[in-house]
């Protein structure tokens, strides 16, 4: 029994002592759980800073992905306080297994055509989706942003050339940033600070998408959760949205 | 040293066990939670069966690749020693241990539609890597490559080179010593290389849809069905992931029995 070398005790040792270190966090800061569409992620780092400088020892994490693909962590379990998703279908289906307060609706972002710098498919319009030399790219079925395109796209009577079916809208930006792609719809947000063209969709055939927000009334901090709900619909929050490119509901 | 070789002390015995158990809880998870009686549904549609298919086509195609390009590489590797062949070999291993969605931005600014070199291809032939099975083959070939070039190279170094020289001698060849010689004698590191990078293939996510897309039928590989369909059908999900486990735990231990169990009978 004396083939073990000298130091592997010590080793072992070690390493666990190196987990323990680990998992134990910092006990003074309070952690507020935020679930955001991938649209809302800019607005909310801005809103973040704010309000962790107007609420010291409290620290913000903004969780980003597709609301379809949140709603899913949600239903599974996820530790959530606040839920801001971009469209009320996702947010309904989170809210049969969460009780969330009744929501309200944060912003309005209506939807817009992008493609490369220097438009080299010479898009104009929702009617050139559907031509067989420009690629389009969009979501995989039940994120958002595809059942607003397809609702869009369907009342112009349009049938896109799509390519490729991302898994959120920042997605479909960077297929059209890096020029996989020829046109994608996305939000009137994620214009800003996106390498792109917009190509603006009449007033008349456009769409709004509504973002529903609400804070989680099963959980611990609640009362913080619904601190940055006002917050996020207060004049900051609006003003940091309407920088972003979203519109006041 | 006549030590005994079997008796492994109770320490190491206790933390493999951990490392045992560790191995097994996700899959017992994952087992438990499958719907079962939906599995066969979930093979059977048109959707799992289109992605199985295109994942099939696609990494065969990738090993064979692999083989074609990867056998001559590590070949070269072994057996010459020109300045740099570190560094060459770094180069040619890197995609190995690199995170696959950094693989597949390279591939993208390289061989992607507007990428340095993809650029022409789209211009002048009208071809396109991006949102093409062969953009899945590319980056299934770019991840899996590595481990038949290293698995053969390790079997080229090991192998007993005097009968290749004696092959020489008699008046063979490099190339004919090498197929009817040298090949023979690492049948077992080629094959284990062949299915390892074949398995790498047929597994490849991240490279995958950042380099080719997602789309049915042409990108959507069933690495990439089963993370689609997580967000808006766990259940379905599951089943896939047991159909990946179940095609790889099967391939590992034909693998091991045949190949990879000859040490060890020796």
């Amino acid at each position: 029994m004396n083939t073990v070398p000298k130091g592997a005790g010590r080793l072992v040792a070690i390493t666990f002592g190196l987990l323990l270190v680990g998992a134990c966090g910092d006990d003074d800061t309070v952690t507020l759980n935020v679930m955001a569409a991938s649209s809302l992620s800019g607005a909310f780092a801005d809103m973040e800073t704010a309000f962790e400088n107007e609420n010291p020892g409290v620290d913000v994490v903004v969780i980003t992905a597709s609301s379809s693909a949140l709603a899913g962590q949600i239903i599974d379990g996820a530790d959530v306080d606040v839920f801001a998703s971009a469209d009320e279908t996702q947010f309904d289906r989170a809210a049969e297994v969460v009780r969330f307060d009744p929501p309200r609706v944060l912003a309005t972002n209506a939807l817009v055509i992008i493609v490369p710098p220097g438009n080299p498919r010479a898009v104009t319009g929702l009617s050139d989706l559907a031509r067989d030399d420009v690629l389009v790219a969009t979501a995989t079925e039940d994120v958002p942003i595809r059942k607003y395109t397809d609702r869009l796209l369907e009342a112009a009577d349009v049938e896109a050339n799509f390519v490729t079916f991302e898994a959120n809208v920042s997605g479909i930006v960077t297929k059209v940033t890096t020029g996989s792609a020829d046109a994608g719809i996305v939000y009137l947000s994620d214009l800003v600070g996106a390498d792109v063209e917009p190509i603006e969709i009449p007033t008349d055939d456009n769409l709004l998408a509504r973002y529903p927000i609400a804070a989680n009334g099963e959980s611990r901090r609640v009362e913080l959760a619904r601190r940055w709900v006002d917050f996020t619909s207060g004049e900051e929050g609006l003003a940091i949205l309407e920088a972003r490119g979203f519109a006041a509901p | 040293m006549t030590r005994r070789r079997n008796q492994t002390p109770r320490v190491a015995r206790v933390l493999a066990a951990i490392a045992v158990v560790f191995f097994c809880l996700p899959f017992i998870g994952l087992l438990w939670k499958t719907p079962w009686s939906r599995i066969l549904d979930v093979f059977g549609d048109a959707d799992s069966r289109d992605a199985l298919w295109l994942s099939i086509r696609t990494s065969i195609a990738a090993a064979l690749l692999s083989l074609v390009f990867g056998v001559p590489l590590a070949w070269v590797l072994a057996t010459s020693n020109f300045r740099g062949r570190n560094v060459v070999r770094a180069l040619c291993l890197i995609s190995m241990i690199l995170p696959p969605v950094v693989g597949g931005i390279s591939l993208l600014f390289s061989l992607g539609r507007s990428g340095l070199f993809g650029r022409w291809l789209d211009e002048w032939f009208g071809f396109r890597f991006t949102f093409s099975s062969w953009g899945v083959i590319v980056a299934q070939t770019f991840v899996a490559m590595p481990f038949l070039v290293l698995t053969v190279e390790g079997a080229l170094r090991q192998s007993d080179t005097r009968f290749a020289e004696a092959a020489r001698t008699l008046g063979a060849s490099p190339w004919y010593a090498f197929r009817r010689v040298t090949i023979p004698s690492i049948a077992g590191g080629l094959i284990a290389g062949t299915v390892l990078a074949w398995a790498r293939a047929f597994g490849e996510f991240g490279a995958t849809i950042t380099f080719a897309g997602n789309y049915p039928g042409t990108t959507r590989t069933l690495s990439i069905e089963t993370y689609v369909s997580l967000e808006t059908d766990p259940g379905r999900s599951m089943a896939l992931s047991v159909m990946m486990i179940g095609i790889s735990f099967v391939v590992l231990v034909v693998l091991r029995d045949r190949w990879l169990g000859t040490e060890e009978s020796r």
